[in-house]
């Protein structure tokens, strides 16, 4: 054991003595208070010894080490030898450093990446607008003046910077998706009945019928939980198909993780090879003209169900109709 | 130049197939403008029926890449699938917003033979026949 001990530090037996003022000298500084804290605490409470710690190897460097450690007591209680074991688990700490590197790397590109998109599409909204306006003037002094075809451009010119400013509203929203953000319990009955009330010219117009389990109450944000509800029914209702009424089933199970949530219908149904792309932000799979809509709708429910640590996906037949799915884990780390 | 018999757009944007008709026409190459505003019409339009003359059939294909349901690649898929008499000798354009050129490598790749960026210049159109067609 003890030559071990030594091999791993890369010296030699004898070179230094075998003593615990060896290891005080090697381990080190900023984990010598906790290690021999624990020492002590296996000695008085003879709890189980088990520390991480870095040894300096005789070439200088520090080295990540795990030991353990069994004390034997004489009849009085007090500590007479120990024997232990260390592991070389150097390798390890190294990638678990890595890891928690690359993952504040990340965190802060993306928030970067966030910004960007709030900065760009906020100083978007002006000269947009301003095409938006004169195109109005323009139409309002000069329509009469122009031919069939000039009105045509008009209207195109209209109608291409009304769509670009809804872009920049909702890439807008998605930015601001998830900023300032209060996690309460939220009761999704309730969540649901809001959602409703909101959609409720779109349920009458379309004749739905929208059948809703009781619903538990979740850890998650209010506001975020709604517009995803709103968002998932207001697609079942939309995608409906032309012959019959929508019928749209909210159910719940609960399973090891967390709540599943889900959201059938009975309409037009998902090309299995687009139950992917309709995640994506502003991604469509109709043209502007059979559905209206910029394509947003589902990329905020996807992050919204990733802010809380979920994941939400879909199944679907063509003709037959689709279930969102979406789980909420019931333990959120904030 | 050569005057074409018939070119064919495909955009889900109406506005955008509108322009480019405009620019066919400004410079007077082709005789006919046939326009689809999906993948899927276009692919429908191809499989019809050529031989009785009654509609003529494309020389030349400019497609968008970006569009909802089958976009450009999965078209140039589907159209790599179909006879080859139906295929002919058309020649496939791509027309896109896109900046990409990992976008460029993979077209060619699929057997389109160009790469232009919207919007439609004169220029351009001019260049793309003469190389294709001259």
């Amino acid at each position: 054991m003890v030559s071990q001990f030594y091999k791993l530090l890369g010296y030699s037996i004898n070179e230094i003595p075998a003593s615990l003022e060896t290891f005080s000298n090697l381990v080190h500084p900023d984990d010598k208070e906790y290690t021999f804290k624990m020492v002590q605490r296996h000695f008085e409470k003879r709890v189980p010894f088990l520390v991480e710690y870095r040894l300096k190897h005789k070439s200088g460097k520090y080295k990540w080490f795990q030991g353990s450690g069994q004390a034997t007591w004489d009849d009085d209680g007090k500590p007479m030898r120990m024997v232990g074991t260390i592991i070389d688990i150097d390798s390890r700490k190294l990638s678990e450093e890595a890891e928690l590197k690359r993952a504040a790397e990340l965190a802060e590109k993306n928030r970067e990446l966030e910004e960007f998109t709030y900065v760009a599409s906020h100083d978007l909204q002006e000269p947009v607008r301003t095409i938006a306006s004169f195109a109005d003037l323009f139409e309002q002094s000069y329509a009469d003046k122009l031919d069939e075809e000039g009105r045509q451009y008009l209207q195109f010119i209209k109608g291409a910077s009304m769509r670009s400013q809804q872009l920049i509203v909702d890439l807008l929203d998605y930015s601001r998706l998830g900023k300032s953000r209060e996690m309460i319990q939220v009761n999704m009955n309730e969540t649901i009945q809001d959602a409703l009330v909101d959609l409720s010219v779109k349920i009458k117009e379309a004749k739905a019928t929208i059948k809703v389990d009781d619903l538990p109450t979740i850890a998650g944000n209010a506001t975020e939980l709604r517009l995803l509800c709103q968002n998932l029914i207001s697609n079942a209702i939309k995608f409906r198909k032309a012959e019959i009424n929508p019928e749209i089933k909210i159910s719940v199970h609960q399973n090891e993780t967390g709540y599943q949530f889900s959201v059938s219908d009975n309409g037009i149904g998902i090309e299995e090879k687009y139950l992917d792309r309709i995640f994506v932000i502003f991604k469509r799979l109709h043209g502007k003209t059979e559905y209206e809509g910029t394509g947003i709708g589902l990329a905020h429910c996807k992050k919204i169900v990733e802010l809380h640590h979920g994941r939400i996906w879909v199944e679907s037949k063509v003709g037959v109709g689709s279930t969102f799915l979406f789980v909420i884990p019931s333990e959120i780390e904030s | 130049m050569k005057k074409l018999n018939c070119v064919l757009l495909i955009d889900d944007d109406v506005p955008t197939n509108y322009y480019n008709k405009k620019v066919i026409e400004q410079i007077d190459c082709a005789e006919h403008v046939e326009t689809c505003i999906s993948a899927k019409a276009a692919l429908e339009f191809l499989k019809s029926d050529f031989d009785d003359g009654a509609q003529p059939k494309p020389d030349l294909i400019f497609l968008d890449i970006n569009m909802p349901g089958m976009d450009g690649w999965e078209f140039l898929d589907s159209y790599n699938e179909l006879s080859d008499d139906v295929k002919g000798q058309i020649v496939i354009v791509m027309l896109s917003t896109s900046v990409n050129t990992d976008d460029e490598g993979k077209a060619l790749q699929k057997g389109v033979e160009g790469f232009v960026r919207k919007p439609l210049f004169k220029d351009s159109l001019t260049r793309i026949i003469e190389e294709n067609f001259g």
